[in-house]
């Protein structure tokens, strides 16, 4: 895949690749993850699972990788923890080749989500979380005081659930509880495999919003793999899009949108029906930035959240009755603005909507 | 009534006797299906002709498989022990076996995914895990020990059997009833008292 689309580290990423090719360069030097030429057949397979991926990623990105069932995906992502062992090829996690080190010690610098969760149902929540640190031999204060700070982040108040059973939570706790668990010894990179798959929409959307401002915060690699395409847009720095055990395309979103690489990847992100793509494309990436020029008749009162659709964007238009609305962000503060003209340029096609106000979709971060 | 009134301290020898003979079984027994169910749940292809095999041992009838014995290890507790260790294998071997297999993929693949050894997955998660499942085999293991352990008597083994086939000979019937009800009541604590752990363990886990 082209080196010079990285979008590095939570920064510029939505710039169609220009000022990531920049950034990107700067960090060239150690990628936080390298996969060369990595093939991976299974025994008695009639093809193989994984053939011949390479792919870059850079400290402090989200990528992910889109793909169906039987794309490779999820082996792929499995072999960076070396669940699977790969047929041949390489993979260096910060430089190292991940079969050079011991595997349990490779695993522990890396967190893992799955998305049956797997939390273990014999202990509580806080042994649970504990695990890793415990294996590393932290003290009990130490582990105690991260199994909170943890519990907090994850939006679960340790009092009311540091000792609570697996089996008490429901689906998204128990999520909650597995992302914290996986975040427990601070590993730098994050791996997810579909690990929102079984929740339901809105406990879903809620996740993965506090996924995002995780990542943002803390600046992990997240390596996230999902059939879901709304979930990729929504998420991803980068979508690496597998199809029979190949990457075909490997962009920033806005990209992948713009210039698909083949009939497959347009066809997977529904290229030409306009009401899929205003689902796709970040607010960010469209509205007028700042304060500056705005009209009269805008309906502060609607407003919409920096990260949210296109699609939401029209709604909350529609709703103030076609005028334009806020983009605020996460505390609230406006940051922007969006009407109709900046919409009609998603229809108009993509020369069009590049030439609208793209800004930095990550610019309150 | 009576009988039991004047000969209580020998029905309660008989019945210290049974419960001796039967926690040796169980235990030689777990030291034996423990080992065996952890290595046929490692090597699945060793399960097969290992369960088949004491699925026989099983099928042959106690009282043939006492006189079996009896030359290479006499009369007695000896071969009282060996018999009934080696049926209960088939209950606790199995049993062994599925607790291990039957643990969620998904905790063993997030355990081994966060960096635990084999050993710490075997001991952390796998066994406690399966725990409450060997309990299930222990306690029908134990019911069943007891209850072919009335045979043993008939090799000189002692236990409550005695009472019973001393009723069938002597046509004494209140030896039959009292030995009856003392199997049954040790047969049915025991149950109990073994379901109980098996609940609270579950309901631990």
């Amino acid at each position: 895949m082209p080196l010079e689309t990285v979008g590095p580290a939570g920064g510029s990423a939505g710039v169609d690749g220009i000022a990531g090719a920049e950034e990107g360069a700067g960090a060239a030097g150690p990628w936080a993850i390298e996969i060369e030429d990595v093939w991976k057949t299974f025994p008695r397979a009639r093809r193989p699972a994984v053939a011949g991926v390479n792919l870059q990623v850079a400290p402090g990105e989200f990528l992910v990788i889109l793909g169906s069932s039987g794309s490779g995906k999820t082996t792929l992502l499995k072999m960076i923890n070396r669940i699977h062992d790969m047929s041949s090829g390489r993979i260096l996690v910060d430089g190292v080749d991940v079969r050079s080190v011991p595997v349990t010690e490779l695993r522990r610098r890396i967190g893992y989500v799955i998305q049956e969760v797997g939390l273990f149902p014999h202990q509580t929540v806080a042994q649970n979380i504990a695990t890793v640190p415990r294996i590393l031999g932290w003290d009990r204060q130490r582990i105690d005081r991260r199994v909170d700070f943890l519990l907090d982040l994850m939006q679960l108040p340790p009092e009311q659930y540091r000792n609570r059973r697996p089996r008490q939570l429901s689906g998204g706790q128990q999520q909650r509880v597995g992302i914290a668990r996986a975040l427990a010894a601070d590993p730098p990179i994050l791996l997810m495999d579909e690990p929102f798959g079984s929740l339901d929409a809105i406990t879903r959307a809620s996740l993965q919003e506090e996924l995002l401002h995780l990542q943002q915060r803390f600046q992990k690699v997240v390596i996230f793999v999902t059939h879901d395409v709304d979930e990729a847009f929504r998420l991803a720095d980068r979508i690496a899009v597998m199809h029979e055990g190949r990457i075909v395309q490997c962009d920033t979103p806005l990209r992948l949108l713009n210039h698909p690489a083949d009939d497959f990847v347009a066809r997977l992100i529904r290229a030409d029906d306009v009401l899929q793509q205003l689902k796709l494309r970040p607010v960010a990436d469209f509205m007028v930035n700042g304060a500056a020029g705005i009209p009269d008749g805008l309906r502060a009162a609607e407003s919409v959240p920096l990260h949210a659709s296109l699609q939401e964007a029209l709604a909350a238009v529609l709703r103030s009755g076609g005028r334009p609305v806020a983009v605020v962000d996460r505390q609230e503060r406006m940051v922007g603005w969006i009407g109709w003209e900046q919409l009609k340029g998603v229809a108009q096609g993509p020369a069009v909507a590049e030439g609208t106000g793209i800004q930095e979709r990550t610019g309150s971060a | 009534m009576n009988y039991l009134i004047r000969y209580w301290d020998r029905v309660l020898e008989l019945f210290l006797q049974h419960v001796q003979l039967t926690v040796t079984v169980l235990v030689i027994a777990l030291a034996i299906a423990l080992p065996l169910g952890i290595l046929l749940a490692r090597f699945q292809a060793l399960a097969t002709p290992v369960m088949g095999l004491l699925g026989i041992i099983y099928t042959i009838p106690s009282m043939a498989l006492f006189a079996m014995l009896i030359p290479f290890l006499g009369l007695g507790a000896k071969p009282a022990v060996t018999a009934l260790t080696a049926y209960s294998q088939v209950i606790l071997v199995r049993n062994v076996v599925v607790g291990l297999q039957g643990v969620d993929p998904a905790v063993l693949e997030a355990a081994v995914g966060m960096g635990m050894n084999p050993w710490q997955v075997f001991w952390r998660v796998r066994l406690p895990l399966a725990l409450p499942v060997m309990l299930a085999g222990l306690r029908v293991a134990a019911v069943s020990v007891i209850a072919i352990g009335t045979l043993a008597a008939w090799i000189n083994a002692g236990g409550l059997g005695v009472l019973l086939f001393e009723g069938l000979y002597q046509y004494h019937q209140a030896k039959i009833v009292i030995g009856t009800v003392s199997v049954a009541l040790l047969s049915f604590t025991v149950n109990f008292l073994l379901q109980w752990g098996e609940r609270r363990l579950r309901a631990w886990i």
